[in-house]
């Protein structure tokens, strides 16, 4: 049996050194199929319906609050410290500082000077979960501003601020009601960010006061804290713009053609590509910017926005990171339209960082210089049929 | 019995081993219709050109006419194993291609001294085919490939009996059963690009029913025959376009096509035997559901073939006992060639029996060396080598 099996194990290998296998040269119309299938590329300039929107967000709870003016965007800074207990009754406030630390990067341009910041009386009772607009509290205040402060933009772990130390009075006396302040900057060209109270470094008082038995000083620890955006700017005309912190989306529909994609294609990538106004955009050293994009489920002749519902089964995300041209990966989206599991009705472009961080990306609209418009390039292939 | 096993395990061993390197890439008419049809009747018969209608030989067990079962009187086991290797030419090239694997196991038992059973499985056709090709989109680039595989198989128990020492008879009955794949795919290098696969999977399966006889009218002349009744086939098409995430299916029901095959054998003195063989079947009329794929045509195969055994004494020189086969085999396949035309096969035989355990087993080593094709007339034409392994046992279980 050894004798055979080493015999037939020798014969079989010696066939095997002999048999090499090499590729198969020939091509695939040899199968003799309808269709065999053919790799594309559908490159489609311009959208066929697009528009921006701003949807209002609040930030009253978030971890930092903002001072100063940026690119057409003015943060106004709305502080309370509403319980001045520990600051005895019928004591005299001597002086008081604001002291804040600083949050992370500053949004600013390499030319950012100094600005001054006027601090006004807040005349209306806010509330820092339920306020969102800046327009709600524009005419709760007092225009006159009490005192004025220089914030600088140095990158300083802690900024503190002299106040007005009637207003103060007002406050302990009970004289005035205690809605707060508003901290509203004049020309600024940047934007300070500061921790609020809903972190672990809170904005306080430091009062220093005087009663019959000496001086002493207090810390009052802020209870409100917020920030609105007011939007001193205009958007250029030809401009899409997608934004968090003061919100904005923008909303594309371009047509993918059922005749050059039938139902079995595979979609092997899709890409759309924007063109930056580097100009208009706000970005963040050190936070990344993500876009993200989503089916819309309204079709695009009823677009009403920010009444827009969203196909939240159907989003991809793409980080921003080269200057000139934003790329976002559609791939997925595409797919569904192609496979016909959704209509296409477009899809919105967000902001996919904390609404609570202000960015925002400016790109050209699809009315702009062609060079500059949109472009979806879908990679596709279209499916054998045997 | 435990020889027995042992050696089946030896065999299965040897087999194991030759398979663990599979060559998998087969005919370039692999992709038409079920694929290349296989005919491996008996490690006898592979050596003698396929001769197998009315062999009549107690250590093979023959695949093709159930009527020649009651000639063991013992209990077999045969395992099957092939290689073959392809050289596959066209106008302007050529390539290699290899395919390696187990093809069949078969059991069978002789429950009376004048009837046998035997169960096993074996594979009727055989598709594997893969073609490749590179391009590139916009600089990205990626390979497009197809790879066919499958083919149908059939499950089978077959009865004979002896009711006459001049005369055998058989029936058996084939599971038919096969899937069929074609795998499309669509590759890119660059990770960020989706991949397609796209798949096309035929599965079929029926059952039908082969009638035999084996005479022998004069002492050492044998005459046989087999009719393997028509039936259906039942087919599932399946269409897979998995990135699109469609899938769709759809049943048929074909016929397949009955098998005629007869043939002759004459035993000379113990020592010589020499067969002829003509085995039809006619797909013409085939249908793939409700499409006639317009590329099957009727079968035919010739087979002739020799075999001398210097000695069947065990106590004889080891090269006495061995049986040197030679054989030839014509045959037009049941399908077409790719521009239509038919297609002829020429296949030369030979193969030697090389008993073991006393002749309680053997190892049947047979070659094909052959030919099917012509490239002025079908576009191809391909050099075959084939190397059939059999390997059956032969035990003595129930006699006391």
């Amino acid at each position: 049996m050894r004798r055979i099996t080493g015999l037939a194990l020798a014969v079989v290998f010696l066939v095997w050194g002999c048999g090499e296998n090499s590729k198969n040269p020939f091509g695939l119309d040899l199968l003799q199929r309808k269709d065999t299938g053919s790799e594309k590329l559908l490159e489609i300039k311009g959208m066929t319906k697009e528009m921006t929107y701003h949807y209002q967000v609040n930030v009253g709870r978030s971890n930092k609050i903002m001072i100063g003016e940026f690119r057409g965007l003015r943060a106004n800074l709305l502080l309370r410290f509403g319980d001045l207990s520990n600051i005895p009754h019928g004591a005299t406030v001597e002086q008081v500082l604001l002291c804040i630390w600083r949050y992370d990067d500053v949004i600013k341009a390499s030319d950012a000077t100094p600005f001054q910041a006027d601090i006004h009386k807040i005349t209306q009772a806010w509330d820092d979960s339920s306020i969102t607009t800046w327009e709600e509290i524009q005419n709760g205040y007092e225009p006159s501003s009490l005192q004025s402060i220089q914030i600088t933009p140095e990158e300083t772990n802690v900024d503190s601020f002299y106040m007005p130390t009637d207003l103060i009075q007002a406050w302990v006396d009970s004289t005035e009601n205690n809605y707060g302040i508003l901290l509203r900057s004049a020309g600024a060209n940047f934007i300070k960010l500061y921790y609020s109270k809903d972190s672990a470094y809170s904005p306080r008082l430091k009062v220093y006061y005087s009663t019959n038995t000496g001086t002493d000083s207090a810390e009052v620890v802020a209870t409100e804290d917020t920030y609105l955006i007011e939007n001193t700017g205009s958007t250029p005309e030809n401009r899409l713009i997608v934004g968090a912190g003061y919100g904005f989306a923008t909303l594309l529909h371009f047509d993918v053609n059922t005749d050059s994609l039938p139902k079995g294609t595979t979609v092997n990538r899709a890409l759309l590509t924007l063109m930056v106004d580097t100009t208009q955009t706000i970005l963040r050293k050190k936070l990344t910017f993500v876009l993200s994009s989503i089916a819309v489920k309204t079709e695009p002749e009823a677009w009403s926005p920010p009444d827009i519902s969203l196909d939240s089964t159907s989003t991809s995300t793409s980080s921003y990171s080269e200057p000139a041209t934003a790329t976002i990966d559609i791939t997925h989206l595409v797919q569904n339209w192609v496979s016909q599991r959704s209509p296409n009705h477009g899809l919105r472009l967000g902001a996919f960082s904390d609404q609570t961080e202000l960015v925002r990306l400016s790109f050209y609209a699809s009315t702009a210089d062609s060079t500059l418009i949109p472009k979806v390039e879908i990679f596709y292939a279209t499916p054998p049929i045997k | 019995m435990r020889k027995l096993m042992r050696e089946v395990s030896i065999g299965l061993l040897f087999l194991f081993v030759l398979a663990t390197a599979v060559f998998a890439d087969g005919s370039i008419y692999s992709t038409r219709a079920f694929g290349v049809s296989w005919y491996f009747p008996s490690g006898q018969a592979v050596g003698m050109g396929g001769v197998a209608m009315s062999s009549v030989d107690s250590q093979h067990l023959n695949w093709a006419n159930p009527a020649a079962l009651p000639a063991s009187q013992t209990v077999q086991v045969s395992c099957v194993f092939l290689y073959q290797h392809l050289k596959i030419n066209s106008k302007t090239q050529v390539f290699k291609t290899g395919y390696a694997n187990f093809n069949g196991v078969m059991f069978s038992v002789p429950v009376h001294k004048r009837m046998g059973v035997a169960f096993g499985i074996q594979p009727l056709t055989n598709i594997n085919l893969k073609i490749k090709r590179r391009d590139a989109i916009k600089n990205n680039i990626y390979t497009k490939s197809v790879k066919s595989s499958g083919g149908l198989n059939s499950f089978f128990l077959m009865i004979g009996y002896r009711p006459l020492k001049s005369l055998l008879v058989g029936i058996g009955t084939n599971f038919i059963m096969g899937k069929m794949e074609e795998n499309w795919r669509v590759d890119f290098i660059d990770s960020h690009f989706r991949d397609n696969f796209d798949q096309f999977r035929t599965k079929a399966w029926g059952m039908n029913y082969t009638v035999g006889v084996i005479a022998e009218p004069l002492p050492g002349w044998h005459l046989g025959g087999i009719y393997g009744f028509s039936s259906n086939l039942h087919l599932k098409f399946e269409t897979s376009y998995y990135s699109a995430d469609i899938k769709t299916s759809k049943n048929a029901t074909t016929t397949y096509p009955k098998k005629i095959g007869i043939g002759t054998s004459y035993h000379w003195k113990g020592r010589w035997q020499v067969g002829f063989d003509f085995v039809t079947q006619d797909w013409q009329n085939f249908q793939l559901g409700e499409e006639k794929p317009n590329e099957t045509i009727r079968e035919y195969r010739y087979a002739g073939g020799i075999e001398f055994t210097p000695s069947r004494q065990t106590h004889a020189f080891y090269l006495k006992q061995i049986s040197y086969r030679a054989g030839f085999t014509y045959s037009q396949p049941y399908f077409l060639g790719y521009n239509g035309e038919k297609l002829h096969s020429y296949l030369f035989t030979f193969g030697f029996g090389l008993p073991f355990a006393h002749q309680t087993g053997v190892l049947d080593l047979s070659f094909e060396i052959g030919k099917m094709g012509d490239l002025e007339k079908n576009m191809f034409a391909e050099n075959i080598f084939r190397m059939v392994v059999f390997i059956t046992s032969n035990e003595r279980w129930f006699v006391r």
